[in-house]
């Protein structure tokens, strides 16, 4: 049990350290997927502890929904790439107050 | 209602045509014009006022055949909304009383609606070539022609309204088109402003009418012309048992407090709807904005002038003549107000150049008349001077703009001499109209001026030979005028091509001037077709027709010519029957011989007496320094009090209100510093939120 939930832990660290500090859209991006992951390895750890099904189908809810979500945001992707010509994150900066 | 002839019956229960086709033309116009017609806009118009103009002559007839019973009737076309029954509601018989759209069919309603809708469409008619240029519809073709419709809508619901209700929507939706109208060219700024001057200064007027239609209702309870009258009439003499019957009350000891009420508030009522008619019929001290409603264009300023606008408050003190007779002291005011304004408005039109506004202050001062006829107490005389008037002050408007066309927009008449040659058509439609409107014997406007004069003299003396003078006045600087545009040297502004004007122009013209040279002998012919009967006793066929109308004003005429020292007892009757005709009728011609004299036979005359007393030449041209008094007086303190309220708002509120901001936006920017736009920034901000709440639930827990 307690290797599948440092395995999220890990998956989840990872993806925020990412988040944090690269520079490029994508990289960003991909990172609040690896996030995301990891909170679904620990969806379906409980579910097995507590020998049931809802950790496993939220689960899948939370992968179709990562889809739905990654389908938006590469498409927002492409459209800022087209604007500027460049991923880098420091360029959107627009809302500065 | 009762009339053997089904067409006209017909006409009798659907008088709400005459108001409706106007109005629809004017929707057509206005949904379609801009699109669809375009150069074809006048059609709807035309067609609309022209079935009005027929139903109105049916409507003539019908009337004609009614028993005179029957025009007390009003008849109600629906029920509009409750009045909501008044706390204090003194009748308490009747549980639910409604305001009405109701109209009142009578011989004065049919010789307004008749006067009204066919001079209108003569200029309806007449437009449609005016507002062309080298046949090309000018700029708002189709607005102009929906307005115009709208006017004519406006008027003839002010004429058959039944109440006061309607009477006073059809009163504003007069001044809301005239300011439309007049400043049909907005762009110019001088357009635009006499729009907005037409438009106040008929508002102080409303101002007192529309509260006496309210008082009229807090005392009577009702609106309705029938009762309001009817009731009138009994309070003033007295007769309680009538009283209660008119207004349906229950016991006489509420009868005699009504008519206490009604006595003492009679005068003031009275007053108050003078207001309203000095106002739209611009009699001193309101009629400023008439003269300047020429900035429309010229058939405006006919339709202004002669059928919708300016006739309103005329027709209204006739049509309250019960109100207004019940106390003399307010035909004197009526009376006297009518004649200073005729001869004040007179003066000043002889040291004007503009033909228009030469145009305009003769209207006042025939208005003057009619108030000064409504006040002596023939108030047939009054309307029967407001149709003649409304034919040849229409044409001379319509002449006027012919020349105006011709000239290429120039109204001056020291820019332009010897049209004569030029415009044969417009010249004699022109000089018929002047010849009306001076008095000329046997023209229309001789047979209408003559016996206002002549009722003048025997209630007011002095207003009558103030009268006489305004006579003299008119037939000079209408000639004047005439002289000046049209004889003389042929003179032509630089760069004009002068020509005739369109055939729907001069057809309209003739037709006009029909009206203006003959329009008069409806009134001295006599009822049963036997010629020529005289000029004063009896009248003829137009005040046989009206006469049943107009029993307030003779029989309160009649009872004053037995009180002893009481106004009416001036004068001698038999001193004047045919004197006066041949007296006016020679000053009328006198009048034309001196203008002759003046600006034909010796043109330096005029020089002369200008050089010789200039300051009277510079007040008549200035017109006696009105506008000038009126904005030292009015406009500047109504400024400055604009300007303070200004600066309070400006400084001080606006202060209070600055304060009041300035401390959130201090604090939003104090905070705006932390929003980056950088959006990792904000991601290490949740993160580290989060390891804080994390490490306080986890050491707290």
């Amino acid at each position: 049990m307690t290797h599948y939930l440092i395995v999220g832990a890990l998956l989840f660290g990872l993806g925020l350290v990412g988040f944090l500090s690269r520079r490029n859209l994508i990289i960003v991006f991909l990172s609040t997927e690896l996030m995301f992951q990891g909170a679904v390895v620990n969806f379906v750890a409980f579910g097995r502890l507590h020998e049931n099904l809802q950790g496993q189908s939220f689960a899948l809810f939370l992968l179709a929904i990562a889809a739905v979500e990654a389908s938006l945001a590469l498409a927002l992707v492409v459209l800022l790439f087209r604007r500027k010509g460049t991923l880098d994150v420091e360029v959107w900066r627009a809302m500065q107050g | 209602m009762g009339t053997e002839h089904p067409w006209l019956q017909w006409a009798l229960d659907n008088a709400w045509l005459i108001p409706v086709l106007p109005l629809l033309g004017a929707a057509l116009v206005g949904v379609f014009g801009s699109r669809l017609l375009r150069g074809a806009s006048h059609w709807p118009a035309i067609l609309g006022v022209a079935g009005a103009v027929l139903l109105s002559i049916l409507l003539y007839q019908g009337v004609g055949e009614l028993a005179h019973e029957d025009y007390d009737r009003t008849q109600v076309v629906y029920e509009w909304f409750p009045t909501g029954a008044a706390d204090d509601l003194q009748t308490d018989t009747h549980d639910e009383s409604w305001f009405t759209v109701s109209f009142r069919l009578d011989p004065l309603t049919a010789i307004m609606l008749l006067t009204v809708t066919v001079v209108s469409l003569l200029v309806v008619i007449y437009s449609r070539d005016y507002m062309r240029h080298h046949n090309h519809p000018e700029r708002g073709y189709e607005r102009f022609f929906a307005f115009m419709a709208l006017f004519v809508f406006s008027m003839t619901s002010l004429v058959l309204a039944g109440n006061f209700l309607l009477l006073y929507l059809g009163w504003e939706l007069v001044g809301l088109c005239s300011y439309l109208l007049i400043g049909f060219y907005y762009q110019r700024p001088s357009a635009a402003a006499a729009a907005k001057k037409a438009f106040l200064v008929n508002r102080i007027g409303d101002f007192g009418f529309g509260i006496g239609v309210l008082l009229i209702y807090l005392t009577f309870h009702t609106l309705d012309y029938q009762v309001v009258f009817a009731a009138t009439t009994a309070a003033m003499s007295g007769a309680t048992d009538q009283l209660q019957q008119v207004l349906g009350l229950a016991d006489t000891a509420s009868a005699t407090r009504v008519m206490l009420l009604i006595q003492d508030r009679v005068a003031i009522i009275a007053l108050l709807l003078f207001c309203g008619a000095i106002g739209k019929s611009a009699q001193l001290p309101l009629y400023v904005w008439l003269p300047d409603a020429m900035e429309g264009p010229s058939p405006v300023s006919a339709l202004i002038h002669a059928a919708t606008m300016v006739t309103a408050g005329v027709y209204m003190v006739a049509r309250c003549g019960a109100l207004f007779v019940a106390d003399y002291r307010v035909m004197i005011v009526v009376a006297v107000v009518g004649g200073v304004t005729a001869l004040f408005a007179a003066t000043i039109a002889l040291a004007q150049y503009d033909l228009k506004r030469i145009l305009a202050y003769s209207t006042i001062s025939q208005l003057g008349y009619m108030f000064l006829g409504l006040g002596a107490y023939a108030a047939d005389s009054a309307i029967f001077h407001l149709y003649t008037h409304a034919f040849f002050k229409a044409l001379l408007f319509l002449a006027a703009g012919s020349v105006m066309h011709a000239m290429g927009g120039i109204i001056d008449v020291r820019r332009f001499g010897g049209l004569r040659k030029i415009l044969p058509v417009t010249f004699i439609t022109f000089v018929i109209g002047s010849l009306a409107l001076a008095g000329f014997p046997l023209l229309s406007g001789f047979w209408s001026k003559d016996e206002i004069i002549h009722a003048a003299l025997q209630q007011q003396p002095v207003l009558g030979y103030m009268a006489l003078l305004t006579a003299v006045l008119t037939a000079f600087y209408t000639f004047r005028m005439v002289f000046l545009a049209f004889f003389g040297q042929e003179k032509i502004p630089a760069g004009v091509h002068a020509h005739e004007s369109g055939g729907w122009m001069l057809w309209s013209l003739i037709l006009l001037s029909v009206g203006a040279a003959f329009a008069g002998y409806a009134g001295v012919t006599s009822f049963t077709g036997h010629g020529f009967v005289g000029l004063f006793e009896p009248h003829g066929k137009f005040h046989e027709f009206l006469h049943p109308v107009f029993t307030p004003f003779t029989a309160a005429l009649a009872e004053m010519q037995f009180l002893p020292g009481g106004p009416g007892s001036h004068g001698g009757e038999a001193a004047h029957d045919y004197t006066l005709m041949y007296v006016s009728a020679g000053l009328a011609i006198l009048g034309i011989v001196v203008a002759y004299l003046c600006y034909v036979a010796a043109p330096t005359l005029p020089r002369a007496v200008r050089d010789a007393w200039p300051r009277a030449y510079r007040i008549l041209n200035q017109k006696y320094y009105v506008d000038e008094i009126y904005d030292a007086a009015v406009i500047r303190p109504l400024r400055g009090l604009g300007d303070f309220c200004f600066g309070m708002d400006n400084y001080f509120v606006d202060g209070l209100i600055w304060v009041v901001t300035a401390v959130p936006q201090f604090l939003g920017h104090l905070l705006r510093s932390m929003q980056r736009g950088a959006m990792q920034a904000y991601g290490l901000g949740m993160v580290t939120g989060l390891i804080i709440i994390v490490v306080l639930v986890l050491t707290r827990g």
